[in-house]
């Protein structure tokens, strides 16, 4: 830890200060003050700017986009989880959700650590590409908002089943918390709509750049085909609404089951037994 | 009258009503049980191929089609449905999971000896090759009839509902593309060497292996290929790569899941003498001194100093780094990175270290390559072009893609070329999905909300005749 606090500052102080917006959000339950909520919300504004300073520093240190590695990812993923959430919050103007979301980034930076890959890697010839950033970064948004859509949906699935998350869940405290109910199916299925389409353009990104690069939109690539089954789980989630009996818990255990592949597809990649016909597995895993 | 003589007064229904009159569910899992069974049967009879798979799901695409607009009791309803929709996606997803959990496209004794018995199984699906087998074609198939049905449907197309048609036609122009670009599309390698010489050919591959066309009197392969039209020349090939650098690495252990034990590069630091660097486990080090040209016993000679250090030119670089550990320094030999000895153990004098650092040159890794080439027709027209990698040049049909280069061999390039009529069709649907998703979700809502909010019109009060 020591280390890691000396040699790259940055990253421990957006770490400390997601972990500061959890604690502000957690208490805004049981604060009556006001202030509490708008500072847990000012506490997770400024670890996304320094997530965002440790992004542009590697960016600028490393001469390339700072999406390589698997560390440089989960750093890049924290970011958007947060940013995401931050405007989720604007949006629905709550800050129900403010704890799990601070949570998912703290997590992304704490699991950076255990996959610590400080060297820069150089980017190969393919990597260098007009596509590449507007690849990753639309993809990651749509991470984003798939976490927070499956935040949502296990907040929804638990308030079916505790009393005391149906309390949270209308607590009102000083002008944090509103007391409004939530639509949370709504909120859940606004987070995949917006996930979804950015998970289309990211998948059509991806076929071109691959089409420039290696001349083939498709090559049935092991993270081409799991990137494919997200869609199409997700795209089952958004047909399966429109049918009798599958809003409710079905749907939020769906919407949970899309993100879990999703967590394969950007993690798992290495348990396949196919790991070794990909391009796609990062360096560092 | 008794119950038994209303019964038997009933007619019995015909087969084409008892199909009519199945649940929903029941006739989902009719369609995909008989779209898999007729792809599985179909492949015992015909070898899967590009072309084949095509006609295979031409074929049952229509007929899918049309069963479902001639059969009575609302199967069309059923195959333009959300729940049919949702079901097959769930299948798709399924089967492109699989593809990724059994090994593709290897040797088929490769499968019997890694699966047994299962091994024969998996050969006999087509499941080693599952993308390319006919059942899959059958499933994409009945994909193709569920979007057709769902949007005929819902027709006629208005503002509100342009979404969904957008995004369904950019479905079916994609499945199109790719039908196209699996019956016509040419995929080969083209070798190229900077000596003069040209090549009016490619060497047709199929999965990255160049086909075979026949055999010889001698019973040597014949490789396939296909005309370009026109002979290439390359002029120069140009390999750049990024400037040699000097690190100071920090390697850990990491036991692998096979029980080797593989060093790997935790961090690694500028030669910048004089900083404290902190290393992972609270150990620190700096760099007490840095030679830029080491000559072995003139240790005075060529110190490099202050923090410019690291970017001075190096022809035999050596660094001592001082190690601390527990607050006590060493210091070590010069680590000179060209020679035998570049690397310390962390702590220095430990009989299992928990690491080494070693002063080390970077691997001059490839930062691009570049072919110059020059294409000539028969009739004499010539056209020069820069071929690199996400950079490729189009001429006459066929695109060329830098794939592949010699490091032992500056004259050589190696070249995908590719003629596929059927790409440009598969991005004007994938940009029609992305259109009609985005339209989907963000206009038709809105309009829809719109025509919510508006107040309903007045009815005209009734007026007594």
């Amino acid at each position: 830890m020591l280390y890691i606090l000396a040699e790259h500052p940055w990253f421990v102080a957006a770490s400390a200060a997601y972990a500061a917006a959890l604690a502000l959000y957690a208490a805004a339950w049981r604060s009556t003050k006001a202030v509490v909520g708008r500072l847990a919300t000012g506490a997770m504004c400024a670890a996304l700017a320094m997530n965002a300073a440790l992004i542009v520093g590697r960016w600028l240190q490393a001469d390339r986009p700072p999406f390589k590695s698997l560390f440089e990812s989960l750093v890049f993923l924290a970011f958007t989880s947060g940013a995401v959430y931050l405007v989720m919050e604007r949006l629905y103007r709550t800050r129900v959700f403010g704890v799990l979301a601070a949570f998912g980034s703290f997590g992304a930076l704490a699991y950076a650590v255990t996959k610590w890959d400080a060297e820069i890697v150089k980017l190969p010839p393919a990597l260098q590409s007009g596509w590449f950033v507007p690849h990753v970064v639309v993809y990651f948004v749509g991470y984003g908002a798939a976490f927070f859509a499956t935040a949502v949906a296990a907040v929804q699935l638990a308030a079916g089943r505790w009393e005391w998350v149906r309390r949270l869940l209308s607590t009102r405290a000083g002008s944090v918390l509103t007391g409004k109910a939530l639509d949370l199916e709504q909120v859940t299925y606004d987070a995949i709509k917006f996930s979804f389409t950015l998970l289309t353009v990211g998948l059509l990104f991806g076929s071109v750049w691959a089409k420039s690069a290696w001349g083939d939109y498709w090559v049935w690539d092991p993270k081409e085909n799991w990137s494919l089954v997200t869609w199409l789980v997700y795209g089952a989630y958004l047909h399966l609404r429109r049918v009798k009996g599958w809003r409710g818990d079905r749907g939020a255990w769906l919407a949970i089951a899309g993100f879990a592949v999703i967590m394969f597809t950007y993690l798992g990649m290495e348990m396949l037994p196919t790991a070794q016909q990909s391009a796609h597995v990062y360096s560092g895993q | 009258m008794s119950d038994n003589s209303s019964a038997a007064a009933r007619p019995t229904p015909s087969a084409l009503e008892r199909l009519a009159g199945l649940r929903e569910q029941v006739k989902i899992v009719l369609l995909v049980a008989a779209a898999l069974l007729t792809g599985g049967v179909l492949q015992l009879f015909v070898e899967p191929g590009p072309k084949q798979l095509v006609v295979a799901g031409l074929i049952a695409g229509v007929a899918t089609f049309a069963l479902s607009q001639l059969l009575p009791g609302r199967w069309r309803e059923v195959m333009a449905g959300f729940r049919f929709a949702s079901v097959l996606l769930v299948i798709l997803a399924l089967a492109a999971a699989l593809g990724t959990l059994i090994l593709q496209g290897r040797p088929f004794e490769e499968y019997t000896a890694k699966y047994g018995a299962v091994g024969d199984l998996i050969v006999a699906l087509r499941l080693d090759d599952l993308f390319h087998s006919l059942w899959f074609a059958c499933l994409v198939a009945l994909f193709g009839a569920a979007v057709v049905n769902s949007a005929l449907l819902r027709f006629p197309v208005k503002a509100k509902n342009l979404g969904f048609f957008v995004c369904h036609l950019g479905l079916i122009t994609s499945l199109v593309g790719a039908a196209l670009s699996s019956f016509f599309a040419v995929r080969g390698r083209v070798e190229l060497f900077a000596d003069g010489s040209t090549v009016n050919q490619v060497y047709v591959t199929k999965g990255g292996q160049v086909q075979v066309a026949g055999y010889d009197a001698r019973g040597q392969p014949i490789p396939a290929t296909a005309a370009l039209g026109f002979d290439l020349r390359l002029d120069q090939f140009d390999l750049v790569r990024y400037a040699t650098e000097y690190r100071v690495g920090y390697y850990e252990p990491k036991a692998m899941a096979d029980g080797r034990m593989e060093w790997r590069l935790k961090a690694s630091f500028d030669p910048e003498p004089g900083v404290k660097h902190l290393l992972p486990g609270g150990n620190a080090f700096s760099i007490a001194k840095l030679w830029t040209s080491y000559v072995p016993g003139n240790e005075a000679a060529n110190l490099a100093e202050g923090k410019d250090a690291a970017g001075r030119a190096m022809s035999n670089p050596a660094a001592a780094l001082e190690i601390r550990v527990d607050g006590e320094a060493t210091t070590t030999a010069p680590l000179v990175a060209l020679g035998g000895q570049n690397f310390a153990p962390v702590p220095p004098h430990a009989s299992q270290p928990r690491g080494y650092l070693a002063f080390e040159r970077r691997e001059e890794e490839a930062k691009s390559y570049q072919s110059h080439v020059t294409a000539t027709t028969p009739s004499g027209e010539k056209r020069q072009a820069l071929v690199s990698v996400n950079d490729p040049f189009t001429y006459q049909g066929w695109t060329f893609y830098q794939v592949n280069y010699d490091p032992k061999n500056p004259k050589y390039s190696g070249l995908e070329a590719v003629h596929d009529p059927g790409v440009t069709w598969v991005f004007v649907g994938f940009t029609l999905i992305m259109v009609g998703v985005a339209y989907m979700f963000y206009v038709e809502t809105r309009l829809k909300r719109r025509v919510r909010a508006e107040p309903p019109a007045e009815v005209p009060a009734r007026t007594a005749a």
